[in-house]
């Protein structure tokens, strides 16, 4: 049975809470999730077999600085709001990760496994805090966007590779011609 | 003893294989004494040891609470089980050899807690977070393992890792490892046998422990868990909560109140959809609209209440799974998708926005469980396109054999004709690559271009002998050279030799050269660093392959190969400079345009601003001629 995902992961309890307001708490959040950076990273590093199973064989000293990129990205985007920017980080990510031989969906698992610790860590390290549950929510919304763009990228793949396959299919009913340039771009 | 804002559970199973259960255990919240224990000796009384062992440390607590010390009252009453279960043992030749594990817990007070243990059964404490083992295995391979004899990987698939150095019964004296734990607001205890973390892993123990989850439903997960993961022994677990307020948890409260105030809303939930609309979506197209929102909006609506109502996100994986796999199969596109999920995604949020009326707190907890739930269909989707995107690179392949065979490039055209090359892999005879220059060739199968498969030799003795002299010489003479950057040029030579020695030809540069670029976003660091040490190593590289005293043919191929390892890697980075950069590449645009506007108009304003001052001058000119007038 397919249980990868679970909402499990939930703080402790909520006091009465502000009304949630992202842009304008957008400074607040960078300046707590930075309070949490240091636990996030140990936190990473120490689950970092089940975000990845590559990360299992890499020692801490090589992967450590491959999750403080990914957690600068998320801080990023919580102090600017910058999607975009956000976006382009992910989509680089992705490029990465896909070019050492992952499997699409593997990098979507970890990114959201990622995100998952961090709400987690946020949970845990900030429970009775008056901004826990607006920073979890944050980061939570932060993790459907990443999510969002990450199974956008799977499906331009989807679209380019689709072409290449009508364009190859046609070619081979034309005789004698030959399989040229395919559109798209490389994929190692 | 307070039990006040404790809360503990306990449950044992026999499991998927044996018969019967030797486990046993002890859960006495007026004594405050938990217990796990672990029978062996199956026909021969495991579990008449554990529930033998089980009376008397119970009993024996119980007499001796107030006139003894806890960590002595514990080892005492360890020390008496152990007796007789070894008296019952030597009474009766049927039960020899029988005997049993134990870990035992006793709550001093709210703050403090002893716990003893003799065997493989195990104490763990979940703090903040962080899962610790609090009980050291008694077994003859950790024994080992600790001082030093066997390494880890040994002790991991040693045949003799369950054997017991120390147990209950086999003598009439105990040796049990007592240790006394201050505890902590929030801190879970967790007593277990070998049934538990021999069967499920520690990843799954802590996810269920740190959950959010009563001891009870943990109590049964875990016992799940096990199960699931082969529950090839009796499985007994204890958890214990110390000291958390009574406050609902979040996880309670989704639940519950949660659950029950999504569905209430379901009406909302379908309106929403219905003005955005849902109805309208290619993706309904063969239903009618009110037929639209019921199935489409309706399912999911009902699934995320069950999934909320579950902790669990099955549900709502399983109604994206079923969405993109029938609408992928009948070619459809994803934007379209997308559309769909936004629109469901924006009813959802109205439901929030209408139960945030009535409290924030609700709210919150609401949408980040909502969102997680859509955080759970975007992966379903991704799942399924990836899939996708497999089947699709699977067609390519196939497709291609169908296909002439493209011309070879201009370089390689020699090595073709020389070694059979492509029309010789074509038709069935597989090239030889017998000679060292004819390194390039096509081998396996044809496919499409861009996934030709190219192999590279391995090189001969003497060049590799070569390769071997030109490193060390290489990196002998960036390591006299104390500028920055000589590591990175080190790591770039070191990367090269083993891309030019590797028989799997350009996959080697092209993975050195990932690893050397990580994963970073292009704007964050500069290239310039890695492209000048890869720069530096080419050349120190070249040179000591051109210095290397060996026969000409040998230098020749070497060079051939480092050259090639150099450039391949050289390539891609720059590839993957490409391919980062691409998403920033309008940014940058649209600031060039910016900036160019900007200079635009500074330049309109200095002209502006000449012409002002121009003017000034002239006025100032003509003010002492009005002057003179009379």
């Amino acid at each position: 049975m397919k249980r990868r995902f679970s909402i499990r992961m939930m703080p402790a309890g909520f006091g009465p809470l502000p009304r949630c307001s992202i842009g304008r708490m957008g400074q607040r959040h960078a300046q707590l999730f930075e309070s949490l950076r240091r636990d996030l990273l140990d936190r990473l590093v120490e689950v970092r077999g089940s975000l990845d199973h590559a990360y299992a064989r890499m020692p801490e000293a090589a992967v450590r600085p491959q999750l403080e990129a990914v957690v600068d990205k998320m801080q990023g985007y919580l102090a600017t709001q910058d999607l975009q920017s956000y976006r382009s980080s992910a989509a680089s990510h992705m490029a990465m990760r896909v070019g050492e031989g992952f499997a699409p969906e593997n990098v979507i698992h970890a990114v959201i496994a990622i995100g998952d610790v961090a709400v987690q860590t946020a949970q845990t390290r900030l429970a009775g805090h008056p901004e826990c549950a607006e920073l979890v929510l944050a980061i939570t919304r932060l993790n459907f966007i990443a999510a969002r763009t990450l199974v956008g990228l799977v499906a331009d793949d989807v679209r380019r590779r689709s072409q290449q396959r009508d364009l190859l299919l046609s070619s081979s009913q034309t005789p004698g011609q030959t399989a040229g340039p395919v559109p798209g771009g490389v994929r190692s | 003893v307070t039990s006040l804002a404790l809360r503990v559970h306990g449950a044992t199973h026999t499991g998927n294989v044996r018969e019967g259960n030797e486990d046993a255990h002890v859960l006495d919240r007026e004594l405050g004494l938990y217990a796990v224990l672990d029978g062996m000796g199956g026909a021969m009384g495991g579990d008449v040891a554990s529930a033998k062992a089980r009376d008397v440390i119970h009993a024996y607590v119980k007499s001796k609470r107030q006139a003894m010390a806890p960590r002595d009252l514990m080892a005492a009453a360890i020390g008496a089980a152990s007796a007789a279960v070894f008296e019952e043992a030597k009474s009766r030749r049927d039960r020899k050899g029988m005997g049993t594990t134990v870990v035992a817990c006793l709550l001093v007070d709210e703050r403090r807690a002893v716990i003893a243990h003799v065997g493989d059964s195990r104490a763990y404490l979940l703090r903040e977070g962080r899962l610790q083992q609090l009980t050291r295995d008694h077994t003859i391979v950790a024994e080992l393992l600790e001082k030093g004899a066997i390494s880890p990987e040994d002790a991991a698939h040693s045949a003799y890792k369950s054997v017991l150095s120390r147990n209950l019964g086999n003598k009439p004296e105990a040796r049990p490892d007592v240790v006394e734990i201050a505890l902590q607001a929030g801190d879970r205890l967790l007593l277990c046998s070998d049934g538990l973390y021999g069967y499920a892993s520690g990843e799954a123990v802590l996810h269920l422990l740190g959950g959010g989850e009563g001891p009870e439903q943990v109590t049964r997960d875990l016992i799940e868990a096990a199960l699931r993961g082969g529950g090839g022994d009796n499985v007994t677990t204890i958890v214990l909560e110390v000291g958390r307020a009574a406050v609902p948890r979040a996880t309670q409260v989704i639940r519950s109140t949660g659950a029950v105030s999504w569905w209430a809303r379901r009406p909302l939930f379908l309106q929403a959809a219905r003005d955005a609309g849902l109805a309208q979506s290619a993706i309904c197209a063969v239903l009618s609209p009110e037929e639209a929102i019921e199935i489409v909006a309706g399912n999911l609506c009902e699934a995320v209440f069950h999934d909320l109502e579950q902790t669990t996100g099955i549900n709502v994986w399983t109604y994206a799974e079923n969405l993109a796999h029938g609408w992928f199969d009948q070619g459809g596109d994803y934007e379209v998708l997308r559309e769909l999920v936004d629109i469901l995604r924006g009813a959802s949020m109205a439901v929030i926005a209408d139960i945030r009326a009535g409290g924030d707190s609700l709210a919150i907890m609401l949408e980040i469980a909502v969102t997680r739930a859509l955080i759970v269909a975007e992966v379903a989707i991704g799942n399924v396109l990836a899939e996708r995107l497999r089947a699709i690179e699977a067609e390519l392949v196939r497709a291609t054999p169908a296909i002439a065979p493209p011309p070879p490039p201009a370089g390689t055209a020699a090595l073709a004709s020389s070694s059979t090359g492509l029309a010789a892999s074509a038709s069935g005879s597989m090239p030889q690559m017998s000679a060292e220059g004819a390194q390039q060739t096509f081998v396996e199968q044809r496919t499409i271009p861009y996934m030709q498969a190219v192999r590279i030799d391995p090189p001969s003795p003497a060049v590799a002998r070569c390769l071997e002299e030109a490193r060390a010489r290489a990196i002998a003479a960036i390591g006299a050279d104390d500028r920055a950057g000589r590591r990175e040029v080190a790591d770039c030579i070191e990367r090269a030799h083993r891309a030019a020695l590797a028989p799997t030809g350009p996959s080697d540069a092209v993975l050195a050269a990932r690893e050397l670029y990580g994963v970073r976003a292009l704007e964050e660091s500069g290239m310039a660093p890695l492209l000048d040490a890869l720069d530096q190593a080419r050349m120190a590289h070249v040179r000591a392959v051109r210095e290397l005293d060996a026969g000409i043919e040998e230098k020749v191929t070497a060079m051939r190969r480092v050259s090639t390892a150099h450039q391949r890697m050289v390539g891609a980075v720059t590839a993957l400079v490409i391919e980062s950069g691409g998403p920033i590449t309008a940014r940058l645009q649209e600031a060039t345009e910016r900036t160019a506007g900007l200079r635009a108009e500074v330049g309109r304003n200095e002209a502006r601003l000449a012409e002002l001052e121009r003017r000034a001058a002239a006025a100032r000119a003509a003010r002492p001629q009005i002057g003179a007038e009379p």
